[in-house]
């Protein structure tokens, strides 16, 4: 009689073994994560190998969440009008997501306002202190952390630099800046005052016509070449920018690679493929329990300098070797 | 009467058994065996097992955590050389990029800049880098992320870093933090235009973010991690470089305090900076002064020792539970057998006699048993013969008894033969008395004078062939022989005539009057048992008898008659008187009768009475 209890013993102690084996197996394959992306920018045109989309993708399947299995992974793109963003942003809060991945500071000024439980992850805004987005780069403190997109506004400075020594003798640089970007034109103006350059801020800028405006009255203005930092219009403007841009015969410098990509001289800033890529591993921790508040906001590891040298020859430029020896990419 | 007290006895032993008291003692003595014998044998194997199976975990708890530290620390330590490789390769490509042939030409001059932007290309830790010429002004300054003007530049001449790096030495600066988030550190080399000829010198900003791409690579286990922290405690990689930009401080901790201050391992258990209970090694960088540390928790860590704690434990539980079973199969099996053989007992003192106790264990226990057996078959055996020989005693003197049970090879009662000694012997006027009295006074009378009759016949060894109400025949000699039964008869005769003259004297004062007469003669007689095998009776059969009866009656009271040949064998200490022949009843021709007068006084005639 005590044989056979404790055969029962056993076997009940198998069972319950076997058992929370398979359901705790089943849990964590049965789990399925929503995760919302809202976007400035525009939805690429083809799926190009470098799309950030498909880094942040990309790094997520490494980890085991794959679309159409265990993720839903719901794309917004505002098309870069800035009116689309609160709208997008309420539509992805009513998914009720797990985490909604951000790009650009307006995206996630506009998630923000709509969710403070949902965890937010910046997949690239410009300094998210100064923007407001969080409180500290060591602390974010609230449900927000991600991959910061520049180094802080020194980076402005940083491009003029560029552009000086790219084109050497530049006096006038025109600068595409509109009224509605929080652009602070102060570390430029330090910028232009040490590398003796005179700024031109162009006229405001949002249609076609405006941005013809302005270009040709910087012209008028004798300048030399332009920077069109990344503002709201100018991401949605970038294709008229570039073309403008050669119209003018105007060497011009951009703040990421896509103005390169799409015809434009150069570019100096971080690698969005890179910066999404960490903010798929920050929306990893975070849906495996991290608290968005206590992961620190990390800033870009690389600043890739694009170099368009087709685009060189059609202005009859040609890169000093210093410029040269420090791209980090060539666009032929 | 002897009858009647080992019937009591034996009432008495009943209840004794069949008393509820007893009955539970003997129980709870039982349960108590079981629980003993149970618990001994449970101790026995399970402190077996137990002791082996902790000797074995020690062992094994030590040999496991002398396997992690081992391995560990050589995880450390490869990490710590991946990540000296690191830093020496940052090191390394500084000094190459110093040894071009421009300064071997011209010294430090302006076209070392193109060596500063290869540096940075080469290098992406590096953040910013400058040459400082021999008096440490800075030359030239590249960043990848500040703009730098002429006016940018500096005298680096109290620097340690500059010293030190201009005295040959490869300076690497404490971690300090950018923005409060990401850990630097600067590294100075000599520029040499050839070994010894130190030129200038070659500052560069590392972001040490980059070493957590090392870190990262290093996996020990499945969970196990390697993170740096520099000679102050402060965090400087980890693959969590969350953990890094929230530039904590690690001295707390005690595998930091431990690998701060060079103790030997193995550690115990930490708890690691996420409150995980982690098993901690470490290698130092000695050119920087920097620890990494090799943590896995201490669940991954100790897996293979926990399972086989866990098997041990299995093992320890099965092993338990098999003592425990075999603890209770021994309990039974001895003491199974003990309770058959407690209630056989208290069967067998029960009074039945002929319970057999069946015990089949072929040890000691089935021994046991088959003696008890056997005391019972013993006691059954005495106890018929104590029943037989209460039986016998109705006839016979006690003594006389007991040697006829004991003598084996014959039945003395068999039918025989034998000369023997008759005594006749009876009350005077009983019938008449009785008749005028009431029944107790009568039964009053015959329980005193049998009382004393009794004693005698007793103590004569006398055979009592019957009674019959105010008399009795006895004879001697028979059924077993004696050697003087004529001397017996006759001392016996005397001895009853002077108690029972005292019996008469005492009735007489209460107005009884009674006599007593005694008739003595020897001859043989046929012996042996008249009626069925369970009632019977033993009579003695022939004149002898007979004469001996009208003896009896010829005597008056107070005498003693005999014959001659009785006569003949006790004439050295009787006295007697012929009374003359007498004719009987029965008997063809007259008997010479002899009255017994007195005894003389001879000690051997007492001799018996005496003893």
């Amino acid at each position: 009689m005590l044989a056979v209890d404790w055969s029962k013993i056993a076997l009940l102690a198998l069972l319950t073994l076997v058992a929370t084996g398979v359901v705790g197996q089943s849990n964590q394959t049965d789990r399925v994560y929503r995760i919302g992306f809202l976007a400035f920018g525009s939805r690429p045109v083809s799926r190009v190998v470098n799309s950030p989309l498909m880094a942040y993708r990309q790094t997520l399947r490494e980890r085991g969440y794959v679309e159409g299995e265990n993720l839903i992974l719901d794309e917004r793109w505002a098309e870069a009008r800035l009116n689309r963003l609160p709208v997008l942003a309420k539509e992805l809060v009513q998914l009720k997501p797990d985490i909604i991945v951000a790009s650009g500071a307006g995206a996630v000024r506009a998630v923000m306002r709509e969710t403070q439980e949902i965890p937010i992850v910046i997949a690239g805004a410009a300094d998210p202190v100064a923007e407001g987005l969080v409180s500290s780069l060591a602390r974010p403190a609230a449900n927000v952390t991600g991959v910061s997109a520049l180094t802080g506004r020194e980076l402005e400075g940083k491009r003029l630099e560029l552009l000086y020594r790219s084109i050497p003798g530049i006096k006038r640089v025109g600068v595409i800046l509109d009224s509605t970007s929080r652009l602070d034109p102060t570390p430029l103006e330090i910028a232009a005052r040490a590398l003796g350059i005179t700024l031109l801020f162009s006229s405001e800028t949002e249609s076609h016509d405006e941005f013809r405006d302005a270009f040709a009255e910087m012209v008028r203005d004798h300048a030399d070449a332009i920077y069109a930092p990344e503002t709201p219009i100018n991401v949605r403007q970038k294709k008229l920018i570039v073309e403008l841009a050669l119209e003018h015969r105007l060497p011009a410098m951009y703040a990421s690679r896509e103005y390169v990509e799409a015809g434009g001289l150069m570019s100096y800033g971080p690698n969005f493929s890179e910066l999404f890529g960490r903010a798929a591993i920050y929306s990893d921790r975070i849906l495996k329990g991290a608290t968005p508040g206590e992961l620190p906001v990390e800033q870009p590891m690389h600043l890739e300098l694009v170099i368009n040298k087709r685009v060189a020859k059609l202005l009859g430029i040609s890169f000093p070797t210093m410029i040269l020896m420090r791209a980090d990419e060539v666009v032929q | 009467m002897n009858d009647e007290h080992i019937q009591v006895k034996h009432v008495n032993e009943v209840s004794d058994i069949s008393g509820n008291p007893r009955q539970d003692n003997s129980d709870r003595s039982g349960g108590r065996l079981v629980r003993r014998t149970f618990i001994i044998a449970l101790v026995l194997l399970t402190s077996g097992f137990i002791a082996g199976g902790a000797i074995e975990l020690v062992f094994r708890y030590q040999e496991s955590v002398n396997n992690i530290w081992a391995l560990q620390t050589e995880m450390a330590k490869g990490a710590a050389f991946k990540i000296q490789s690191f830093v020496q390769g940052i090191v390394k490509t500084m000094r190459a990029s110093s040894r071009t042939q421009a300064i071997v030409d011209n010294g430090l001059t302006k076209d070392f800049e193109v060596e500063l932007i290869k540096l940075l290309k080469a290098v992406p830790a590096i953040t910013a880098v400058s040459a400082l010429d021999s008096n440490g002004q800075e030359l030239f300054k590249l960043s990848r992320v500040q703009l730098i003007q002429l006016g940018d530049l500096k005298s680096l001449r109290d620097d340690e870093a500059f010293i030190r790096a201009k005295g040959g030495v490869t300076n690497f600066s404490h971690v300090y933090f950018v923005r409060e988030s990401e850990p630097y550190a600067k590294i100075a080399v000599p520029i040499e235009r050839f070994a010894g000829e130190i030129v200038g010198v070659l500052i560069a900003e590392v972001n040490l973010k980059y070493i957590w791409d090392v870190v990262s690579d290093i996996r020990v286990g499945h969970t196990g991690y390697a993170y740096v922290v520099s000679g102050d405690g402060d965090l400087i990689a980890h693959p969590d470089i969350s953990l890094v930009l929230a530039m904590q401080n690690l001295e707390d901790l005690a595998q930091v305090q431990n690998a701060l201050v060079g103790e030997p391992g193995p550690f115990t258990a930490s708890t690691n900076l996420v409150g995980e209970k982690v098993f901690a090694a470490y290698a130092t960088i000695s050119d920087l002064e920097w620890i990494v540390l090799v943590e896995r928790p201490t669940s991954e860590a100790y897996a293979s020792l926990y399972s086989s704690l866990f098997r041990s434990g299995v093992f320890l539980l099965v092993g338990f539970g098999m003592a425990v079973l075999v603890s209770l199969l021994i309990g039974f099996r001895v003491v199974r057998p003990l309770q058959t053989l407690r209630e056989g007992v208290a069967r067998i003192s029960g009074g039945e006699l002929d319970h057999h106790i069946e015990i089949k264990t072929g040890d000691e226990l089935e021994m046991l048993a088959g003696e008890f057996n056997e005391m019972t078959a013993k006691l059954r055996e005495s106890y018929a013969s104590v029943e037989r020989v209460s039986h016998l005693k109705r006839y016979f003197s006690p003594q006389l008894a007991e040697a006829i049970q004991s003598s084996k090879e014959t039945d003395p009662m068999e039918d025989h033969r034998r000369e023997i000694t008759v005594v006749f012997c009876d009350l005077r006027n009983f019938t008449e008395f009785s008749s005028l009295v009431e029944p107790e006074e009568a039964m009053k009378v015959l329980r005193e004078f049998y009382q004393v009759i009794g004693v005698l016949l007793r103590h004569y060894e006398a055979t009592i062939e019957h009674f019959a109400g105010d008399g009795l025949m006895a004879f001697f000699n028979d059924p077993l022989p004696c050697p003087d039964p004529e001397s017996r008869a006759v001392q016996m005769s005397v001895k009853m005539q002077a108690e029972v003259e005292k019996l008469i004297k005492g009735w007489r004062r209460r107005g009884i009057k009674l006599g007593f007469g005694v008739g003595i003669s020897s001859g043989y007689a046929t012996l042996g048992r008249i009626g069925s095998k369970e009632q019977f009776h033993y009579a003695a059969i022939g004149s002898v008898a007979n004469l001996a009866s009208r003896l009896c009656d010829e005597a008056r009271s107070g005498q003693i008659l005999i014959t001659e040949p009785v006569y003949a064998k006790v004439d050295h200490f009787t006295e007697v008187q012929h009374i003359g022949d007498v004719s009987f009843k029965g008997f063809p021709k007259p008997v010479p009768v002899l009255e017994v007068v007195a005894l003389k006084d001879d000690p051997s005639a007492y001799a018996l009475l005496e003893s």
